[in-house]
């Protein structure tokens, strides 16, 4: 069951009634308080109808919390959570009318497949004779027909998981909460799911609120990515921004690999920077940098050229550093490097290239200056 | 490691000793002879007929039914109620709930005897089914609170999340999410707790009167007087209903698990 | 509680009411005005709570009450507990009482530690042997073993008959009625709880422990006494606990198979209410044995833990 093909073609299938549209989401500065700890500090947020939005962050960075505060199984300290445009202040989570997918799937133990579905059905007062047919199809759409009779302790990981997906849609709620839904599966099922848990969403029109700490996930399935630490959001937008823009050194850092200069800016043109750094001069893009600020460069190692002593490189980046291993990584080399005040620096080059690089020796890391992104680093 | 021999022969000759005095009452019962002896000198069921035909015998045992059985159901509502409520509410500290319904295990039945029998006596209660049957479901209440809380102790929270939020208040979710998932446990709890009940002696006998008389105390006054194999034959009978009851409930789940395989 | 503040209706697909999102100016933040108007129930008296407020009470007044009420009416005249303690049976009936459940308890922990090992680490069929052995043991009554050690025990009862057939004795000995008749009847009674709290903290030793130290060399006696004994002691004197507390409340094992000298406090009670009729006197010794068994738990309770000793820890494992 693991290994067959979970994904179709949203072509194939036919206009479906589960869809209902997305809702909005909107988080005015929300903070919750346990005593003298704070979970999530202030943190606002808009969602528009439709956005598959995933928060992202390590464990403790107050991603799982602000989910549960908006499914209303606990209440903000301070600030306002809205769905389309309704304070949710009071309003008990069985009224929400959301659907969520749980960690451990949650499924009823003691309700076959069927009756697990039927569950948010039965509570909405649906007709009895309207369930079977939203029930087929709710199932249909996670594969899952046949297995209506089925106790879920009969069900592998990933089946159970869209047994949880069927029970979350089938009330064709306009808002799917999902806590780490893909956690506890393997890696090849987690990635399968991934894709059919994307286009399903989009059939449906659904607005999804995704908490992972799988930076390839949220890279892969959402619109949008919240990255949150410290009970902070630190960067929202597309997964392209995050990964190409990161706006400071927590973003830069947690998705994906990436090396970090830091140093003063010395020369500022239309959009460009030039920053010093030890060892060297870094040039990358940015905006709003004024001469003399304090300065971080980010540049991924896939970006990085390297060339040996004597040979010459054309970027306008040169920063030296010495060779501290080579990991060859299947499709590219990973190639450790020390910078100047002993950072720890990273390249990546394809296996092609020709490469005769060995440890100890000194080299020159350059980039095309479009690669580098350079912020200022705030008062912090 | 394996035990060594001697060791187990010594633990073995110890089981022998644990089962010997069930095996003696139970055999005695089959006895011809008018006075209980081990072995007997023939055999006969005549004391089983002499048990179902007294109706000192039959009223005690219709006595013990009842009292077990209205006790084993009250013990399974409160029990039940303390552990959901406290593991599910913060009304009372769960310390103060685990406390109330574990107290009846920490006070010894001479002790409540004596309270209960000072109460019933001013309320008119000594005598009835009704009064033993409501001290009766408190001694049982632990049992029942023991094992849902071991249940609950293992339920996954998110599974009673996951009712409220496809739209289950929490009534609805408690009656359709979190009894039935706990309702083994409760069955389990509610046939010790009868048990319980079906066993007491010290309570029941402070609340007998000449018209109402449970099984132990009558076999008390048969023990005290001097037995008869008649004796035996209602020992036998109230431990085989004992041992049946829970055979049942240690069945229970397993019985459950087969009707919903496919 | 929370009381609804968007009404959703019964239709299927759960929306908001689209008047009440426009109602509502999306610029002003937080909005506590925006809170349900009906006062809600207390939390005691709505949905589980309502549940555990009845059954806390039900305990309150079947159980606890009685107790407490009979405390009061003991405590309430000084009187009581001078002809409690006036009484020479009582005085006598606290110092055998004591004595006897401590005698008995050492032996339930002798009898239960080679049995729970053997339960814990044998071969299949020798463990269901002993398991069911207890366990009918267990469910048979206290009334219906007692009864049985009577009849076992007597003049001319089978242990006396088989002894003088087999010539040990020339004539019957007297076992009725002596202490260690009481304590066999109470350990056979009470060995059971110290067994399984024995074996549940026995089953919790991993075997590479044993096997551990017997690679380094030890005998099997040493590996018992210097691995098995002293990682299953917690569990051990928690079971010693519980047995120690449940002796001290025993009455139909001494009263049958005991002796008129060596009377126990629940005989002693008994008599005054039953017999003497004097339900206070009889009510402040019950206070008095209430105590013992108060202090004992909170003593054991402290250095053990009180859940460990009533089997909360590891609930349901019966």
């Amino acid at each position: 069951m693991s290994t067959q093909s979970l994904t179709r073609p949203a072509e194939d299938s036919p206009a479906t009634s589960l869809a209902a549209g997305g809702s909005s989401v909107e988080l005015f500065d929300v903070v919750k308080r346990y005593g003298e700890a704070t979970a999530v500090d202030g943190i606002s947020l808009t969602i528009e109808p439709g956005w598959f939005v995933t928060l992202l962050g390590a464990s403790g960075s107050g991603k799982t919390t602000l989910l549960r505060m908006i499914a209303g199984f606990i209440d903000p300290t301070e600030g306002q959570i809205r769905i389309d445009g309704v304070s949710m202040h009071g309003v008990a989570v069985h009224r929400r009318g959301i659907g969520m997918v749980f960690q451990n799937y949650a499924l009823f133990p003691h309700l076959n497949v069927y009756r697990n579905v039927e569950y948010p059905l039965a509570r909405a007062k649906v007709p009895a004779k309207e369930r079977r047919s939203r029930i087929d199809e709710a199932l249909g759409s996670v594969r899952l027909t046949g297995f209506e009779k089925r106790m879920p302790s009969q069900l592998s990981g990933g089946q159970q998981q869209r047994v949880a997906l069927a029970r979350a849609i089938v009330a064709r709620p306009r808002l799917l909460l999902m806590d780490e839904p893909l956690g506890a599966l393997d890696r090849n099922l987690r990635e399968s799911l991934q894709i059919e848990i994307r286009q399903l969403s989009q059939r449906l029109g659904v607005t999804v609120i995704n908490v992972t700490h799988d930076q390839e996930e949220a890279l892969t399935m959402s619109d949008k990515i919240a990255l949150l630490s410290d009970g902070k959001l630190v960067q929202f937008g597309t997964p392209e921004e995050l990964y190409l823009r990161p706006s400071n050194e927590i973003a830069a850092d947690f998705i994906g690999e990436s090396n970090i200069f830091r140093g003063q800016a010395r020369a500022v043109g239309t959009g460009e920077v030039a920053v010093e750094v030890p060892g060297g001069r870094v040039v990358g893009l940015g905006a709003g940098v004024d001469d003399g600020d304090a300065c971080l460069a980010v540049v991924r190692p896939g970006d990085v050229q390297l060339a040996g002593a004597g040979s010459q490189l054309d970027g306008v980046s040169s920063v030296t550093a010495t060779v501290t291993d080579v990991i060859f990584a299947g499709e590219s080399r990973r190639v450790l490097l020390r910078g100047a005040d002993g950072q720890q620096l990273i390249a990546r080059v394809p296996v092609g290239a020709p490469f005769d690089l060995s440890p100890g020796e000194e080299v020159a890391m350059t980039w095309p200056t479009a690669a580098c992104r350079c912020v200022r680093t705030s008062a912090a | 490691m394996r035990p060594r021999f001697g060791v187990t022969a010594l633990a073995i000759l110890m089981a022998v000793i644990f089962l010997f005095p069930t095996i003696v009452v139970v055999v005695t019962s089959f006895g011809s002879g008018r006075i209980v002896s081990f072995p007997p000198q023939g055999w006969s069921l005549r004391w089983y007929a002499e048990v179902f035909t007294d109706t000192m015998w039959v009223q005690a045992f219709g006595n013990s039914f009842a009292v077990g059985i209205l006790a084993a159901a009250l013990a399974m509502a409160v029990g039940s109620a303390l552990a959901i409520g406290a593991t599910r509410t913060k009304i009372f500290p769960a310390s103060l709930v685990t406390g109330i319904a574990m107290s009846p295990v920490v006070v010894p039945g001479v002790v409540l005897s004596v309270g209960v029998y000072m109460v019933a006596v001013r309320t008119d209660l000594t005598g009835s089914v009704i009064g033993l049957a409501l001290a009766h479901a408190a001694v049982g209440v632990p049992f029942v609170f023991i094992n849902v809380l071991a249940r609950l102790a293992t339920l996954d929270k998110q599974i009673e999340e996951a009712a409220r939020i496809c739209g289950a208040d929490e009534m609805t979710t408690l009656r359709t999410v979190t009894l039935p998932i706990v309702a083994p446990s409760v069955v389990i709890g509610g046939v010790l707790a009868f048990i319980s009940s079906w066993d007491e002696f010290m309570v029941a006998s402070f609340m007998n009167s000449p018209t109402f008389r449970t099984i132990p105390v009558v076999v008390w006054g048969e023990v005290i007087s001097g037995a008869d194999p008649s004796t035996s034959a209602a020992s036998t009978l109230i431990t085989v209903i004992s041992i049946l009851f829970l055979a049942l409930a240690a069945g229970l789940p397993r019985l459950r698990n087969r009707k919903v395989a496919p | 509680m929370f009381a609804p503040l968007r009404p959703v209706a019964a239709h299927t697909d759960r929306r908001p009411n689209e008047d009440e999102v426009t109602t509502l100016d999306s610029a002003t933040v937080p909005d506590q005005a925006v809170r349900s108007k009906a006062a809600p129930r207390p939390a005691w008296l709505s949905g589980i709570g309502a549940f555990q407020s009845a059954a806390v009470l039900y305990m309150a007044v079947a159980f606890l009450l009685p107790v407490l009420l009979m405390t009061i009416r003991a405590v309430s005249d000084p009187q009581n507990f001078v002809d409690a303690f006036s009484s020479g049976i009582f005085r006598r009936s606290i110092w055998t009482t004591v004595r006897m459940s401590l005698t008995v308890t050492v032996v339930c922990l002798v009898v239960s530690y080679p049995y729970a090992y053997v339960l814990a680490r044998a071969r299949r069929t020798i463990v269901i042997i002993l398991a069911t052995c207890l366990l009918v043991s267990f469910w048979t009554s206290t009334l219906v073993r007692t009864y049985s050690w009577q009849l076992l025990l007597n003049n001319t009862g089978l242990i006396n008959t088989a002894m003088v057939a087999l010539g040990i004795v020339d004539e019957p000995i007297r076992m009725m009625g002596t202490d260690f008749a009481v304590y066999l009847g109470m350990a056979h009674v009470l060995a059971p709880y110290t067994v399984l709290t024995i074996y549940a903290q026995m089953r919790a030793i991993p075997r590479e422990l044993e096997e551990a130290a017997q690679i380094m060399g030890s005998r099997p006696a040493t590996v018992f006494w210097r691995v098995i004994v002293p990682l299953s002691r917690p569990g051990a004197l928690a079971g010693a606990v519980l047995v120690f507390v449940m002796a001290l409340g025993f009455y139909i094992t001494p009263q049958i198979l005991g002796s008129a000298q060596n009377v126990y406090i629940g005989t002693a009670i008994v008599q005054q209410v039953q017999a003497f009729l004097s339900t206070d006197v009889g009510a402040a010794q019950a206070v008095v044995l209430l105590l013992i068994v108060l202090i004992t738990l909170a003593v054991g309770g402290k250095y053990l833990g009180i859940g460990r000793i009533l089997g909360l820890d590891k609930a349901g494992q019966r």
